[in-house]
C-alpha cells in the first residue's frame, strides 16, 4: 500500500528528535498565543517567520503548522474559561462553552473540546494523506491557463468567504498583487517600481510585509481598543465529562469533523467558517434549540471539532496545489518560499519527506496537545492575567529583532514600520490585511501564468475557456461571484459574520 | 457637509494607489495582449483599483456607510516609531540600547504607562534577549555601543 509507505516515511521524519522538539515548541507557542488575548495565530506566525531561517524546511513548517493548530486549542481554553475568544475561530465556542463553565462544568467542557478536536485532527490528517496524492497528480497536468484560473478561483473564494466588504477585499487583493510585482520583472528584466533602490530589486521582502501589516498593526489595534474586564472561571473540578455529556457529544463531533473537513478545503475556508456552520447545523438538528446559548454540550462539541478539522484540511490546497486558502496558509507558503521551495504539486514528488513529514507531525502535534494541555490548564489561566501593557513592549521587541535578524538590514525595519503605519489606516477604513497578503503571494504567479497563456493562445483570451479544467475552475469562480450577488446568500453571509 | 466615512476614505486611498501605479507603469513598455511587457499587467491593475475607488466613493454617499471612528493617534504613531528607534540604534548603539528604546516607546503608546515598571521590564527582557541572541545563538550584533 502506497498510502502506508508514505505515512511510515512521514512518521519516521516527524519522529526524529529534532522534529519532535520543534513540533512541541510549535504547539506550546501556539497554545500560549491562543490563550493570550491580543495575539492571533497570524500575527504570531508573522513574528516567527524570521526564526525559520535557522531551521530545515521540514522543521520550519512542522513548527509553524504546530503554532496554527496549537492556537486553536488555546483559543478554546480562553473562550470557555473567560468568555474571551483567544482567536477568531473560537468565537462560537464562547456561546455554549462559557455557559457550561458557569454552570460548574468547566473541566468537562475543556475535556470535550480537547477530545473532539483530537478526533477531528486524526480524521482530517488521514483525509489529507488520502486526498493529497490524486490531487497533485491532477495538478501535474496543469498548464499556465489552468494555474491562472486556479489562482483566480483561490483569490475570489477568499474574498467571498471572508468577512467584511467584498469590494474592499478585492481592492486589497489587487493592491497586494501590485506589491508582489515590485522588483525585477522575470520575463523581461525590467526594474519595476524600485525607484532605483537596490533593496527593492529583488522585490518587497515577504517577512517585512507580513510582520508589519499583520504583527505590528495588531499591537496598534490592541492598544487602541479599550480593555474589558471579564470574569475568569479558574475553579475546575473533574476533567471527566459525565456519561450523558459524553453521549450527547459523539454525534456533533462526527458531524462537525465532516463539515469542517469539507469547508476547510474551500478557498477562504478554514476554522472560522467551519465552526459557524457546525453550530448552525447542531442548532437545527437539536430537539430543543432553546438550550443553545445556555450551555448545550452539542453547541460546544460540534464547532470545536469542526474548527480543528477545517484548520487541518486547509493544508490540502496549500500543499498539493500551492494555493493558500487563508492568511495562515499564505504565511506558510511564504515560509516555504523563504526556504527556496516553490509550493505546488512538485513538492510531494521531489521532497516526499517534507510533505509526509508535515502531515505526520500534525497527528503527533494533536496527540501532544491532548496529553500536555489538560494538565497545564492552570498555567494557561495564570498567564491570562498578564496585562497587555507588559505584553506589548515585548511583542514590539520580538518584531524588531525578528525583522532585523533576517538580513541585518536597517531598511527592512523601515519597511516594517511603514507597513504597520499603513496597516492601521487600512483597518480604520474597513480593509482587511489578509487579502492583501494573499494577493502578494499569488501576484507574481498570476502575472506570469497570464502572460504565458496569452502567448500560447496567440493573444486570444478564449484559451481560458477552451481548456476543460480551466473552464471548470472559471465556472466555479463565476458561481461564487453569483452567490455574492444573490440577495439570499448575501443576507446569510452577513448573519454569519455579524459578530466579527 | 462632506464627511469622510469608511467607504469614501477607502475609495480615496485606492484611487491614490491606482493613480500612482498607472503613472509609474507608463515608463515601462506596455506590449500587446499576445506579448505582454512589463507595463501591461500593472496598468490593468491600476485601472481596476480606480474602478474600485469610484464604486467605494459612490457607496460612501449612502447613509449606511460606517463612520471612521476615533483614531488612536498615539499607538498609531508611537508603535511604528518603536521599530524605527530600534533601526536607528541597533548598529551604532548596540542591541541593549536599541531594545530598551524600542520597548519604552511601545509601552508609552498605551494608556497606562508607569516609568519604573516599564524600565525594569525593558532592561530585564532586553538583557536576556541580548544574552540569547548574541551569546547563545551568536548573531552578529553588539551589546553596547563600540567606543
Amino acid at each position: 500500500m502506497e498510502l502506508f509507505d508514505n505515512l511510515i516515511l512521514g512518521f519516521s521524519v516527524a519522529g526524529s528528535p529534532m522534529n519532535i522538539l520543534l513540533c512541541l515548541v510549535g504547539v506550546m507557542v501556539g497554545t500560549l498565543i491562543g490563550v493570550l488575548p491580543g495575539i492571533g495565530p497570524v500575527g504570531a506566525l508573522a513574528m516567527l517567520l524570521p526564526v525559520t531561517f535557522y531551521l530545515t524546511p521540514t522543521g520550519a513548517l512542522i513548527m509553524l503548522a504546530g503554532i496554527y493548530y496549537g492556537a486553536q486549542y488555546g483559543g478554546s481554553t480562553t473562550a470557555i474559561l473567560v468568555n474571551m475568544p483567544g482567536e477568531s475561530s473560537s468565537v462560537v465556542t464562547c456561546l455554549d462553552g462559557h455557559q457550561m463553565a458557569r454552570k460548574g462544568r468547566a473541566g468537562s467542557a475543556l475535556a470535550i473540546a480537547a477530545l473532539g478536536s483530537f478526533f477531528a485532527g486524526t480524521v482530517s490528517t488521514l483525509l489529507i494523506a488520502v486526498a493529497a496524492v490524486p490531487l497533485s497528480r491532477v495538478a501535474l497536468s496543469f498548464g499556465s491557463p489552468e494555474y491562472f484560473s486556479l489562482m483566480l478561483l483561490g483569490l475570489v473564494g477568499a474574498v467571498v468567504l471572508a468577512s467584511g466588504s467584498i469590494v474592499k477585499a478585492i481592492g486589497m487583493i489587487v493592491l497586494g498583487v501590485c506589491l508582489g510585482l515590485v522588483g525585477t520583472d522575470v520575463s523581461t528584466g525590467v526594474q519595476r517600481f524600485t525607484f532605483g533602490s537596490p533593496t527593492l530589486m529583488e522585490g518587497i521582502d515577504f517577512v517585512t510585509l507580513a510582520l508589519g501589516i499583520m504583527g505590528v498593526t495588531e499591537i496598534i489595534l490592541n492598544l487602541a481598543r479599550r480593555e474589558a474586564t471579564t470574569e475568569v472561571i479558574s475553579k475546575i473540578e473533574s476533567l471527566w465529562p459525565s456519561r450523558e455529556e459524553a453521549k450527547a457529544s459523539v454525534g456533533p463531533v462526527v458531524r462537525g469533523t465532516l463539515i469542517g473537513s469539507v469547508l476547510g478545503l474551500l478557498p477562504g475556508g478554514g476554522g472560522v467558517l467551519a465552526s459557524y456552520a457546525s453550530y448552525t447545523m447542531e442548532k437545527k438538528l437539536a430537539r430543543d434549540p432553546r438550550r443553545f446559548g445556555n450551555g448545550a454540550v452539542e453547541g460546544l462539541a460540534g464547532p470545536e471539532s469542526a474548527n480543528n478539522a477545517g484548520a487541518q484540511t486547509s493544508f490540502i490546497p496549500m500543499l498539493t496545489l500551492g494555493i493558500p486558502s487563508n492568511a495562515v496558509m499564505a504565511l506558510l507558503v511564504g515560509a516555504m518560499m523563504i526556504q527556496g521551495i516553490a509550493p505546488g504539486p512538485d513538492v510531494m514528488l521531489e521532497q516526499p519527506e517534507l510533505f509526509w513529514g508535515i502531515i505526520a507531525s500534525m497527528w503527533i502535534g494533536n496527540a501532544m496537545l491532548l496529553v500536555i494541555n489538560l494538565p497545564l490548564i492552570g498555567l494557561w489561566v495564570s498567564l491570562l492575567k498578564v496585562p497587555y501593557r507588559l505584553l506589548c513592549p515585548c511583542i514590539a521587541l520580538i518584531c524588531a529583532v525578528g525583522a532585523y535578524s533576517v538580513n541585518y538590514s536597517i531598511t527592512d525595519l523601515w519597511f516594517v514600520a511603514g507597513f504597520a503605519f499603513l496597516g492601521y489606516i487600512f483597518k480604520k477604513v474597513g480593509c482587511e490585511a489578509a487579502p492583501l497578503v494573499l494577493g502578494f503571494i499569488l501576484g507574481p504567479g498570476l502575472e506570469e501564468n497570464l502572460r504565458r497563456s496569452m502567448v500560447v493562445g496567440r493573444g486570444d483570451p478564449m484559451i481560458f475557456l477552451n481548456r476543460p479544467i480551466s473552464l471548470a475552475l472559471l465556472t466555479l469562480t463565476a458561481v461564487l461571484i453569483l452567490f455574492v450577488v444573490l440577495p439570499h446568500f448575501r443576507q446569510s453571509r452577513e448573519v454569519v459574520f455579524q459578530d466579527d | 457637509m462632506f464627511r469622510f466615512n469608511q467607504d469614501n476614505a477607502a475609495g480615496a486611498l485606492f484611487g491614490l494607489f491606482g493613480t500612482v501605479i498607472i503613472v509609474l507603469s507608463q515608463q515601462y513598455p506596455l506590449g500587446t495582449m499576445r506579448q505582454m511587457k512589463a507595463g501591461y499587467v500593472p496598468t490593468v491593475l491600476g485601472a481596476m483599483l480606480i474602478v474600485i475607488a469610484v464604486v467605494l466613493v459612490i457607496r460612501g454617499f449612502s447613509s449606511t456607510s460606517e463612520p471612521m471612528g476615533r483614531w488612536a493617534l498615539r499607538p498609531w504613531l508611537l508603535v511604528p516609531s518603536s521599530i524605527l528607534a530600534f533601526s536607528l540604534l541597533v548598529q551604532t548603539g548596540g542591541l541593549v540600547l536599541a531594545g530598551v528604546a524600542c520597548m519604552l516607546l511601545a509601552a508609552a503608546s498605551g494608556l497606562e504607562f508607569r516609568w519604573r515598571e516599564q524600565i525594569i521590564l525593558a532592561t530585564l527582557v532586553t538583557g536576556s534577549a541580548a544574552m540569547l541572541f548574541i551569546k547563545a545563538l551568536g548573531l552578529p550584533m553588539t551589546f553596547f555601543p563600540a567606543i
